[in-house]
């Protein structure tokens, strides 16, 4: 898996939300063991102390668990995944409908053109 | 347990002054960024942590020890450049480190060349630039030392192998030891350090976890790096 | 350590003469087989070999200088200190460590200077077709009763001696004068030259301010053997005391102001 890290944003934010994604998108699948804060270091290119926070970040939010010998788990629990799913949905939709605002799209019109594109996209 | 104390340092080359009162305290577990155009006084400071050269004032302490023998059996020096007999193998090269420190890793240090595709019997003489460099990092971070000096680790190899080395950095890690890495190539570096230390002329303007550095100023280390080091 | 820092030293220095010694060898060996031909026409031949022999002795003479000076400078002072100053070893380990080697490849080179004398010798023998039985004359020599004079395996031992402490002290003097010509990094050659002239004149005055008056209180002696010891033994003395102070020359350079590009 490719990291890409921009410029600017702490690393530590942008591997919480990369982390995130992979979670959401099921890269990383619920209950799934996650490599070491070592190796997702390396892998990322990253110091890891920064990816050690990351992750401790990341369990704080409940989106992972480390049982002490095993290591680190990605949640199993359906009602945090869902909540994640959601969370992300609205800040998509937030986007994607403040953008089109801007352009001077009204409400109806966005609600028909989403229709349209994923009826064209079947 | 480490733990580096510079305190005042000053060192004075004739009517040069390399470093001008110096103070910084770096703890272990800590990656840390020696960041300065040529001349700031970065290579002075690495030689005093190395003992190689003498204060002019102030002090250095590792693990409350001045620079001696008891330090440089735990402290790793990459230099920037070439300081291995040229007429040697790495295998030799490997007995050399293995007798002469204890916290030498022979079977990492075989695995690293290996992976590296360095021919253990080729001596130095016969090598590339690129190749002798990439030894001499394998030689180094083989040791498992409290204190790692890496002065321009990554200037001279290509991409891959600088990737190369990053990952060592990172893999090698260990939560008692520092490393410092000087080097005037930040972009490719700063995603692996913790602290940032800018030297200008001698004297530390900026000591500052990169994180922090990105949060407060929105851009990357390298680009406050030009910004504050204009010509 | 210091055992640790001979194993590779002493074999660094070897790398380069033992080759040498080799065509010395050689050169030896051809030198006594050719003795014949100088009865006849072909007398060019032992000329030639003569010269060869001469050429590698001189070279090696020259080498071995040429590497003490070397071995001390590249590894302490050049590229090569930026590894092994930051080894865990003293200044004076380091400094120890390249006089013994060199000390140790001086009395290699002596030894096989008589050995290719040895190996003329028996060339010559050989090509002479004498069957000369070397056994027989070895004991033959042996019984030779040489009425050995009064104190003379103490002077034995005495010169033995000097001659090695000579030979450190020489080993020291260079060592000095290298460590001393860093200290002006644009101008190293021409500073250790300058150097090594300086502490020339300094010791020789020093010697003879102190040998001198020791010379004169011996012609008042008795037994003329006897006051060989005067001088001997001060000259002994001096010479180490001497060897001593070029040692702390480098050593207090070395860890004091080390600087190295």
């Amino acid at each position: 898996m490719e990291w890409d890290f921009k410029n600017g944003v702490p690393i530590y934010s942008q591997i919480i939300d990369e982390m995130t994604m992979r979670i959401a998108s099921g890269a990383y699948e619920p209950g799934e063991k996650l490599p070491s804060v070592r190796d997702l270091a390396m892998d990322a290119g990253v110091n890891p102390n920064t990816m050690q926070k990351a992750l401790a970040e990341l369990e704080r939010r409940g989106l992972v668990f480390s049982e002490r010998t095993s290591g680190r788990f990605v949640t199993k629990e359906e009602r945090v995944l869902k909540a994640l799913h959601e969370e992300l949905a609205g800040k998509y939709f937030e986007e994607f409908v403040d953008k089109l605002r801007k352009i001077g799209m009204s409400g109806t019109d966005i609600a028909g053109a989403v229709k349209r594109w994923l009826e064209d996209i079947k | 347990m480490a733990r580096i104390e510079i305190n005042h340092l000053t060192k004075q080359f004739g009517n040069l002054t390399a470093l001008d009162s110096v103070s910084l305290k770096l703890e272990k577990g800590q990656i840390v960024g020696l960041l300065g155009p040529n001349g700031s006084g970065k290579t002075t400071l690495i030689k005093i942590l190395n003992g190689l050269l003498q204060p002019t004032a102030g002090s250095v302490t590792i693990n409350r020890l001045e620079p001696g023998i008891e330090t440089k059996k735990v402290v790793a020096y990459l230099p920037d450049r070439n300081a291995l007999p040229d007429y040697m193998t790495s295998s030799q090269l490997m007995d050399i480190y293995q007798d002469f420190f204890t916290d030498f890793d022979r079977q990492k240090a075989e695995a690293m060349v290996d992976d590296l595709g360095i021919d253990r019997k080729q001596t130095m003489k016969k090598m590339s630039k690129g190749t002798k460099e990439k030894l001499q990092l394998c030689l180094v971070m083989a040791r498992q030392a409290e204190v790692y000096l890496l002065d321009e680790p990554i200037g001279g190899v290509d991409p891959a192998t600088r990737d190369y080395i990053l990952k060592t950095i990172i893999s090698n890690y260990n939560e008692s030891a520092i490393v410092i890495i000087s080097t005037h190539l930040i972009a490719d570096v700063e995603s692996v350090l913790d602290d940032v230390v800018f030297l200008k002329e001698g004297r530390v303007i900026l000591h500052k976890a990169a994180d922090e550095i990105r949060e407060e100023k929105g851009e990357s280390v390298d680009k406050l790096f030009r910004e504050v080091f204009k010509c | 350590m210091l055992g640790k820092l001979l194993k590779y030293e002493i074999p660094a220095m070897g790398r380069k003469l033992l080759p040498l010694y080799a065509a010395w060898a050689a050169t030896a060996l051809l030198l006594g087989l050719t003795t014949q031909s100088a009865e006849s026409k072909t007398e060019y031949m032992v000329v030639i070999s003569a010269l060869l022999y001469t050429a590698i002795a001189t070279a090696i003479f020259v080498m071995t200088i040429v590497l003490i000076v070397q071995r001390y400078n590249n590894s302490l002072l050049g590229d090569e200190a930026y590894f092994n100053h930051v080894l865990p070893v003293s200044v004076s380990a380091h400094i120890g460590n390249k006089a013994i080697s060199a000390l140790l490849w001086i009395f290699v080179t002596m030894l096989v200077a008589v050995l290719t004398a040895i190996l003329i010798a028996i060339g010559a023998i050989i090509v002479s077709g004498a069957h000369i039985d070397l056994i027989e004359m070895f004991r033959e020599l042996m019984a030779i009763d040489i009425d050995w004079p009064e104190h003379f395996w103490l002077y034995f031992f005495e010169i033995l001696i000097l001659t090695i402490a000579s030979a450190v002290k020489t080993i020291m003097q260079i060592y000095a004068a290298v460590t001393i010509g860093h200290q002006v990094p644009n101008h190293v050659g021409l500073m250790g030259i300058g150097a090594y002239i300086l502490i020339m004149i300094f010791e020789n005055t020093v010697a003879t301010m102190v040998l001198i008056p020791l010379m004169m209180k011996m012609e008042y002696a008795e037994d003329g053997f006897m006051d060989l010891n005067s001088v001997f033994v001060p000259g002994i003395i001096m010479t180490v005391l001497f060897s001593t102070l070029y040692f702390f020359i480098c050593k207090y350079l070395m860890e004091k102001r080390l600087n190295l590009n």
